[in-house]
């Protein structure tokens, strides 16, 4: 015997995972231009809300429908769990498509009720969360079609007539073919099954016998059997924009907990974890963070991550978690005959974590030019990064050493022009202003600059923005 | 101190440039700057805008060009003398016809054969000297500066210095000057300008997103550093370079030297087959005589008088060529068989009526001749007839355009350019890509946003936040100020309709040519305003679907009645004609079919031909606006007394009036009518009649129309008419200026309307299958045209592989046959096969037939869908059936039959659904009649006369048209179609908004709203509107205007 596990509507079911599901809801697909609906719940195709609708004409006929996006993320997380509970029943398992396991059952214990062990593993689906189906059948593909119409289980015996009733559809017929089936008003495997099978064939080729066979149970093919999970991540959007860390913080453990329980069944650690958060018509906050010693010490990820959380502080409110696990083999490295390491690399990495708590999130790696025309404009790069791409394009004239940040003088004019700064007394002559502008859409700045000699014989940089605030921006390298 | 601004790019540079001409112009008056150099990219597009705006504001407006050199460096030149000008645009014209539309690059080699004339300056940063100089390729700088001196002379190269406050150009400023020096150069100093005033630069940043296509917190460096690079007062560029004064001074010196402006332009238009002024004139008049002997068999004394004068005005104004080229491609469209009517003010000449350019008799129809052609007035520049000729669209007229270009040459004769501007909802999805809005808040926006003109009931902030973005977005205040600054602003060059200017000698020398992105055509820089105020002669050859339905209807009832129709010899004031008008019976007809026609229709009651051109004229935003439209339906129906503007009875003034407006009821309703009164009531002289014809055409000008109407106003008060009286009238000329309408045009409209209601009312199966023949056009879908006909008696047979032709036919005088055409994916060759193979031998089986037409599989399981090849098999499905079936020649046992197809019968809604999903139309059913038992308390749409004024009543069908017109404040109309015909329903603002996807998105409503019955009209007042929950049924599509 064969069982289907089937999660129906399985991507709307991973995009509502950590969620309650209220109301009429419908799952809209990532490119939102051109979307569709893809799968709606009960309560939305009640209201005639269908796959290939546009959110407009969806929202026409059901105006309380709640769209959400599809998570593909989500969606691996759970075909990977989908597919650790089929192991759980049999070791030959099939992931056949998303959302649907084949299981052969062939070394059950003999005399097996097939009915309790449907219902088992529906109830442990449950347990996870999710709705499921099974079918068990003879045949792998009969039991894929037991499932659809399992509620939620069905055990089929006579695997032909059960067939016969169901809708076309079940076949997932190509395109092409299920247009032709379409225009010949074929509803039905059994409207199908009665055509004349040598005159279907010619006509549809070996689409339809394939068909044929399949639902007539007389060939039997070979499972693709799975190899354990590869992908490890979890990831929740929350139903509104959040104000404090608790929330992360308590979904964030339970995601750690269940990550590295499945890490540790894989004989796998994790050598780097990324936190994304989602914003409130902000950007993503995105931020990864190196394991220096990989590990599945789900207490060392969830320190790296709180450590993080407990200072951060988003010029957007996050609506959403995700967290991605980078996955190493645990096996251990020969160092170098002169190369020493780290006492606790963990610690280190904790404790770099640390210092962009207490000086804030960009302050902390290496300082590399911004592609702005903000003088002095510059980000922050990790490390590794920085040491790439260190050397930047040559400038022309002598070299300024900046003050960072830029210190407060008074400066006096005459005519418009510098004549006396504070700390180093008249001015001997002045080029500018050089003017800035930019941020306009969001942040403006305008900053006009003057290269001034001073009477104490100092080649200087100072800036005027507005509000009548002068800085000295830095001195030139005169020797 | 003078300065001259000689470098300056406007947004017609096509996102190289934020401010337009006129806005350049005015902010250089303000700055009290001499003159201004217009150097747009590769093109002289701005230059006529800035010569009508600069000329008023004191500036001297000066002609240039930014070259794009082949190597990707750009070489400003600037046009001394009417050579320079002829030589920069034939450069242009040979560098945009060699590429392709997007390609415009000059050959270095070229430069010396079109120098004379110009100037050239060195360039800013994108020029070749300034690139090799911050290269530090100082002798690539040298190299090129002796190239541009062996090309244009040494005393026409200038070395050109911008200073934009940034700390790198001092040093490229020494190596400049230091380049001069050394090739005995002179430096001149410029803006280097791209926008007016600094807070344009917001907006020429978004262009440089648009062009890279990235968005602002991407772009970078790409975007600018400052928001210098605005306009500068004279003192402000003699602060900046008060270390070179002579770079300064120099832009004097240059300004003096440039001596063209575009008003020396040189055009003339082409001499009719090279004759001189008096042999074309005497062939006018001969010509002229013979016309209107062919027309009225003799020259009555008054069409005499008339000929004379014009003949006699057109002698004087030198535009008997004119007419005579106009008449020669009418010829050309007779000789031909292309139907041809001229149209515009035009219809007001009898010579034109006599040349057979027009069909509209002008003294039949008491015609204005002075708005056709005023007399000369010394010092003003003469204004050129208006002559539009109204074609068949499409291959037709494509043809006419194509002889022009034959007879011309490639660079003799050019399609105008139409400008395509930002608008809102483009200039919209722009800025918020250049935010990085999200897509999906932009796709909001676009649906939630009335398309073109139509009036927004949604403020701005409340439709961004519906979109998705909230009021306290950060980025918010910088989309509003962007989208009202970019409003307006030049996108991209297209091609009018079709506008074709001609020119004596070659056109390519006047204004710069290049390729339309539409094969064989070619395209001038300027617009046809443009085209207009430079004295630049167009002739409209404008496409009209009407006049090809016109034309194969004719076709097919003379080759069918032994009988020859035309537009001269329908017979007039046909009772059937009118009595179907007088119940807006005029689905499918010319200019009348609009629901708001529909509406007006049976009140005004049209009895003979002029009340047809009142009923084209009177739905117009003009006279809806100039509050004209009730009064004269209320005369009409003599529901309220004939006036004057109120003038008292009996007076002079009202004897004046009632000569000009007795024929409409006292509400003036043409633009004749207006520039009448003023003439009359005025006193005005040929010069303020010629400024007031041009603000009451679609002008571009509000400041003109205010001057002209103080004049206005100053005039009536010297003659005593009354202030209240003088100020409505001055309101109805304003109303008039933004949407008026000329008698002429809404005359020979009304020709087509009537002609088009004749062939409906007597022809009517040739009048259907014509304009199913030319679909898509007109106001609505096959479907409903199907389903009219069906009301008007006439059979519509399917589309059969063994009965239909490639178009649809006439099989009877009640019957006509669709034919292939309404097939979708059969291309024509296809079409064309099938009816080659079966007039050889008929088919026999469809196993014949696929063998001998060879089809796609696809188009032949879309003939079996429709029934096509029923007449080859029993049903639909049987033919699909049959159609999957591999092929069975040489088979060893042929006689052997075949089993019966086994497929169930389609029902009628899989028919239905399966007429419409291939051909857009059903003989069938109307799908309404499908579902009608389970609608028992929806009314037909054949009842609804019957309901009571106020009745709250269902109607239900497929939308057939949303409308949302400009004038109707927010106000939509739906027009939901059943199997008994069109039901009309008017929603209101506050409903649409509530039900807006509702009414926009689902093909089939259910309405329930209170019955207005007036005079005839019906019209259901929404109150719930509601998804028709039928069935998926596909739709033939609506047209949709909201």
């Amino acid at each position: 015997m064969f069982a289907a596990l089937w999660m129906p509507r399985f991507r709307l079911q991973s995009a509502l995972r950590w969620r309650e599901a209220r109301g009429p809801i419908a799952l809209v697909d990532g490119d939102a231009t051109r979307g569709v609906i893809l799968e709606a719940n009960a309560e939305a195709a009640a209201s005639r809300v269908r796959p290939g609708l546009s959110p407009a004409q969806a929202l026409a006929r059901c105006p309380k429908l709640g769209v959400i996006p599809r998570s593909f993320a989500q969606e691996m997380a759970c075909q990977a769990l989908l597919t650790e509970i089929a192991l759980e029943f049999s070791p030959r398992v099939e992931a056949t498509a998303d959302g649907l396991c084949t299981l052969d059952l062939s070394a059950a214990a003999k005399g097996a009720c097939w009915q309790r062990m449907a219902e088992e593993m529906v109830a442990r689906c449950a347990a996870e969360g999710f709705e499921s189906r099974v079918g068990i059948a003879k045949h792998p593909d009969h039991a894929w079609l037991a499932a659809c119409r399992a509620e939620p289980v069905n055990v089929v015996y006579e695997g032909a007539s059960f067939c016969a009733a169901l809708p076309i559809e079940v076949l997932e017929p190509s395109e092409a073919l299920a247009a032709i089936l379409k225009d010949w008003g074929i509803r039905t495997v059994g409207e199908f099954l009665k055509l004349p099978a040598e005159g279907t064939i010619e006509r549809l080729g070996p689409e339809a016998a394939a068909l044929r066979r399949r639902v007539s149970g007389r060939s039997r093919r070979v499972l693709r059997l799975v190899r354990p999970v590869e992908h490890y991540t979890e990831a929740f959007d929350f139903d509104y924009a959040i104000e404090t860390t608790e929330p992360l913080l308590f979904l964030l453990r339970r995601f750690v907990d269940a990550l590295s329980a499945r890490l540790r069944t894989a004989h796998r650690v994790a050598n780097a974890l990324t936190l994304s958060l989602p914003t409130d018509n902000g950007p993503e906050y995105v931020r990864t963070f190196s394991i220096p010693s990989p590990t599945s010490d789900a207490d060392v990820w969830f320190r790296i991550l709180s450590t993080h959380l407990e200072s951060l502080t988003l010029e957007h409110q996050p609506v959403g978690v995700r967290l991605d696990v980078g996955v190493a083999e645990a096996a251990g490295r020969q160092l170098h005959l002169f190369e020493s390491t780290l006492r606790d690399p963990n610690r280190f990495g904790e404790t770099l974590a640390q210092l962009k708590a207490v000086v804030g999130e960009n302050r902390v790696g290496m300082p590399q030019p911004a592609d702005s025309h903000e003088p002095g404009a510059f980000r922050m790069a990790e490390f590794a990064e920085a040491g790439e791409a260190a050397c930047g394009p040559s400038r022309r004239g002598l070299p300024l050493r900046r003050h960072r940040p830029a210190r407060r003088i008074t400066v006096k004019r005459v005519k418009g022009r510098p004549s006396w700064i504070e700390g180093h007394g008249c001015v001997v002559d002045a080029r500018g202003p050089f003017g800035f502008s930019g941020g306009w859409w969001e942040k403006n700045w305008r900053v006009e600059e003057w290269d001034v000699e001073s009477g104490d014989g100092c080649l200087l940089r100072i800036a005027w923005r507005p509000g009548g605030r002068w800085t000295l921006e830095g001195a030139y390298d005169v020797c | 101190m003078t300065y001259v601004e000689l470098h300056a790019r406007s947004a017609f540079s096509f996102l190289r440039g934020a401010s337009l001409p006129e806005d350049l112009a005015r902010e250089a008056a303000f700055l009290g700057i001499a003159g201004l150099a217009l150097c747009d990219r590769d093109g002289v597009y701005g230059a006529p805008r800035l010569l009508e705006n600069a000329r008023d504001l004191g500036i001297t407006p000066r002609v240039g060009a930014e070259l794009t050199m082949e190597d990707g460096s750009v070489l400003p030149v600037l046009v001394a003398t009417q050579t320079g000008y002829r030589n920069l645009c034939q450069l242009l014209t040979r560098a945009k016809l060699r590429g392709s539309k997007q390609e415009s690059a000059v050959r270095w080699e070229e430069l010396g054969e079109f120098a004379e004339g110009l100037i050239a300056l060195t360039g800013d940063e994108e020029g070749n000297i300034v690139r090799r100089i911050d290269a530090e390729d100082f002798d690539g700088a040298r190299a090129t500066a002796e190239r541009l001196i062996a090309a244009f002379g040494r005393e026409n190269v200038f070395v050109e210095m911008q200073r934009h406050r940034m700390r790198d150009e001092e040093i490229r400023l020494d190596a400049l000057d230091d380049l001069a020096a050394t090739a005995g150069l002179r430096t001149v100093a410029t803006g280097g300008v791209l926008h007016a005033r600094p807070a344009q630069r917001e907006v020429l940043d978004v262009f440089t997103c648009i062009r890279h296509h990235t968005h602002l917190d991407a772009a970078g460096k790409l975007l600018a550093p400052n928001d210098h690079r605005h306009l500068k007062s004279p003192q402000e560029m003699a602060a900046l370079f008060a270390d070179r004064p002579e770079a300064l001074e120099n832009t004097r010196r240059i300004a003096d030297r440039l001596d063209f402006t575009l008003e020396n332009l040189g055009y003339e238009f082409p001499r009719f087959q090279g004759l001189s002024d008096e042999a074309m004139n005497a062939l006018l008049r001969e010509r002229s005589e013979a016309g209107i002997r062919r027309r009225h068999g003799k020259i009555l004394p008054h069409v005499r008088r008339m000929q004379e004068k014009e003949l006699r005005l057109i002698a004087e104004l030198g535009f008997a060529g004119y007419f005579l080229i106009v008449a020669d491609i009418v010829d050309f469209c007779r000789e031909n068989d292309i139907l041809v009517q001229g149209r515009g003010s035009a219809a007001n000449s009898v010579v034109c009526f006599a040349l057979g350019i027009t069909a509209c008799d002008p003294l039949k129809h008491h015609l204005l001749f002075e708005r056709f052609l005023s007399p000369p007035v010394p010092g003003q520049k003469k204004s050129w007839p208006d002559i539009d000729l109204d074609l068949p669209s499409g291959d037709r007229r494509e043809r006419v355009i194509q002889e022009i270009y034959r007879r011309y040459g490639e660079h003799g004769a050019a399609m105008t350019a139409n400008v395509i501007t930002y608008r809102g909802k483009s200039a919209m999805r722009e800025i918020g890509k250049a935010l990085d809005f999200p897509p999906e808040t932009l796709d909001r926006f676009s649906k939630l946003y009335a398309n073109g003109d139509f009036p927004h009931t949604l403020d701005f902030r409340e439709q961004m936040r519906r979109a998705g973005l909230p009021a306290e977005n950060p980025r918010l205040a910088a989309a509003i100020r962007l989208q009202q600054r970019m409003r307006g602003l030049p996108r991209h060059l297209g091609q009018h309709s079709g506008g074709m200017i001609i020119c004596e000698g070659a056109l390519s020398s006047i204004v710069p040519l290049e390729r339309a992105s539409m094969p064989g055509r070619v395209v001038a820089q300027w617009d046809k305003n443009d085209c207009e105020d430079l004295g630049i002669i167009k002739v409209d050859l404008l496409g009209l679907g009407m006049m090809s339905v016109m034309q194969d209807a004719f076709a097919l009832a003379s080759k069918r009645r032994r009988d020859s129709y035309d537009f001269y010899n329908l017979p007039e004031n046909d009772e059937k004609t009118y009595a179907m008008l007088g119940r807006a019976d005029t689905i499918g007809l010319f200019q009348v079919e609009s629901r708001a026609q529909m509406a007006t229709l049976p009140r005004l009651q049209p009895k003979e031909f002029y009340d047809i051109a009142i009923q084209i004229a009177i739905i117009r935003p003009g006279p809806i606006q100039g509050n004209m439209v009730h009064p004269y339906l209320a005369r009409r129906m003599r529901r309220e007394d004939v006036d004057y503007f109120g003038v008292e009875k009996g007076s002079a003034i009202e004897a004046e009036l009632k000569t000009l407006l007795g024929r409409t009821l006292g509400v003036p309703l043409f633009q004749e009518q207006m520039l009448a009164m003023a003439i009359r009531l005025s006193d005005f002289n040929g010069a303020e009649i010629a400024e007031l014809k041009k603000a009451l055409s679609f002008h571009r000008s509000q400041e003109k129309m205010v001057r002209v109407c103080d004049k206005l106003r100053r005039a009536m008060a010297a003659r005593d008419v009354p202030p209240d009286v003088a100020e409505r009238i001055v309101k109805s000329v304003q109303a008039f200026a933004l949407y008026g309408f000329p008698e002429s045009h809404a005359i020979s409209f009304a020709y087509i309307a009537y002609a088009s209601a004749w062939m409906k009312a007597h022809r009517a199966p040739e009048f259907y299958a014509a304009l199913l023949n030319n679909q898509p056009m007109g106001f609505y879908s096959a479907s409903t045209l199907v389903y009219d006909a069906k009301a008007h008696g006439v059979r519509v047979r399917p589309v059969s592989v063994l009965e239909s032709g490639g178009q649809c036919t006439v099989e009877d005088d009640q019957t006509i046959r669709l034919g292939l055409n309404m097939v979708r994916g059969l291309d024509a060759a296809s079409a064309a096969r099938i009816v080659e193979k079966r007039e050889r031998a008929p088919f026999s089986s469809l196993e014949d037939f696929k063998h001998r037409v060879r089809l796609d599989r696809d188009v032949i399981r879309t003939l079996a869908r429709l029934g096509a090849l029923n007449g080859l098999g029993t049903h639909r499905r049987d033919a699909l059936w049959n159609v999957e079936a591999p092929p069975r020649t040489g088979e060893l046992f042929p006689d052997i039959e075949a089993t019966p197809p086994p497929l169930q019968m389609m029902n009628a809604f899989e028919r239905v659904s399966a007429d419409y999903a291939g051909a857009g139309v059903t003989t069938g059913r109307h799908p309404m009649a499908l579902v009608r038992e389970s609608l028992p308390d929806v009314w037909l749409a054949k009842d609804l006369p019957s309901a009571a004024n106020g009745r709250s009543i269902w109607i239900a069908g497929m939308v057939i048209c949303r409308q949302r017109p400009g004038t109707a404040k927010g106000f939509v109309f739906v027009s939901l179609e059943d199997e008994t015909g069109v039901s009309n329903a008017v929603v209101d603002p506050a409903l649409f908004e509530h039900r807006r996807l509702v009414i926009t998105q689902e093909p089939f409503l259910r309405i329930r709203g209170t019955v207005q019955n007036q005079d005839g009209v019906i019209h259901i007042k929404a109150r719930e509107i509601k998804a028709l929950a039928m069935t998926d049924l596909a739709a033939p599509g609506s047209h949709d205007f909201h």
